[in-house]
């Protein structure tokens, strides 16, 4: 057997653990969701290769603990048999987490198990890159995957028009407003733009029908990191389409692998060139 | 009273709805139904819900600590 090459490993979804020869098995979920059969094959796994136990990471992923390394060619090719694809380490594109969305949730607005498919077919696992590159999709400014916590966050969002013949000057939507972005001004609503919070909750709200989603897609955040330096993303753009959002990400990803440093997330590489800056440079470099 | 009424104050979501969907139940169409309802929730969500089933909401005015909704059996 040839020296152990942990950092190949590591590539993989395959962490040392601090016991000699023990390794961790990180599991690729997206989106969090997982069918009860493949959960039930993996807690078999974990039993045969492990010691019966499984651990739930930050990025909604599975780890099968205590795996011994001349197990580890087994459990790959009973995962690789299974359909799943090993949890990416290291300085590349790490799991795009997700809420549970439109599907489900009544205040979301966006399709974000959509997004974070179309996100993870397009650049799972790319790399090496500067550093660690995780990306998360959330279904309304609620952000309850914190998606501002992540290198890029996207916000699902929605801005309201107004049909005046349909409103009953009711005056729900101004009392409702969490943003207290809408005020009546005689029998119509009047919406300040620039105080809305694109929650959509006027729209959801009222009784007739009269307000209407006028513009909606995601609203992108950019920098966020956690770890010692924790920084919350930056507003990079607003309304993009699931489309625009994939051909983002490329040009986000082609200006981080160009302008940043050797372990420089990318909130500090923007925090070094400044905001305006390294939209200037997303701008001039193509997808 | 000329018109069918129901005082939903202190009922919550979603037991308010389900009350307003059997209620209209038994209306014939384009009859007039008056729903008591309290802030928060209820109001947020029963008179854009009995929209989303095919009825009209012809008005909805606070009075006091509560809102007095009249919906249209569509």
């Amino acid at each position: 057997m040839n020296a152990i090459d942990y950092a190949a490993l590591k590539q993989g979804g395959i962490i040392k653990q601090k016991q000699p020869d023990l390794f961790s098995v990180r599991i690729r979920i997206l989106v969090g969701n997982i069918a009860a059969d493949d959960l039930a094959a993996l807690a078999e796994l974990a039993k045969k290769y492990g010691r019966g136990t499984l651990h739930l990471t930050m990025r909604q992923c599975i780890e099968i603990p205590y795996v011994h390394f001349d197990d580890l060619h087994a459990i790959q090719r009973e995962l690789n048999e299974l359909g799943f694809k090993l949890g990416a380490c290291g300085p590349r594109v790490r799991v795009i987490t997700a809420c549970q969305g439109r599907t489900l949730c009544p205040h979301a607005l966006g399709d974000t198990a959509k997004l974070a498919t179309a996100l993870d077919e397009q650049y799972y696992a790319r790399g090496p890159l500067p550093h660690k590159f995780k990306m998360a999709v959330t279904g309304c400014p609620n952000a309850c995957i914190k998606p501002q916590e992540n290198d890029v966050g996207f916000v699902a969002a929605v801005e309201p028009g107004l049909n005046e013949g349909e409103c009953i000057s009711c005056g729900l939507c101004a009392e409702i407003c969490p943003a207290g972005a809408i005020t009546m001004e005689g029998d119509l609503p009047v919406i300040d733009r620039a105080k809305c919070s694109r929650d959509g909750k006027c729209i959801q709200s009222c009784p007739t029908g009269a307000l209407y989603v006028d513009r909606q897609g995601w609203q992108v955040y950019a920098g966020g990191k956690f770890g010692r330096y924790p920084q919350l993303g930056m507003l990079l753009t607003e309304f993009v389409s699931d489309e625009d959002a994939v051909l983002l990400i490329g040009r986000v990803l082609n200006v981080y692998e160009e302008l940043a440093n050797q372990r420089e997330r990318l909130g500090d590489l923007i925090n070094r060139m400044g905001l305006e800056s390294f939209k200037e440079a997303i701008d001039g470099v193509r997808a | 009273m000329s018109g069918h009424e129901l005082d939903l104050r202190g009922i919550v979501c979603p037991i308010n709805f389900v009350k307003t969907k059997l209620k209209l139940e038994e209306l014939a169409s384009g009859e007039e139904l008056v729903v008591l309802l309290d802030p928060g929730e209820p109001i947020e969500n029963v008179p854009r819900s009995a929209r989303d089933e095919g009825h009209k909401v012809l008005s909805l005015e606070r009075e006091g600590d509560y809102y007095r909704v009249v919906v249209k059996k569509g």
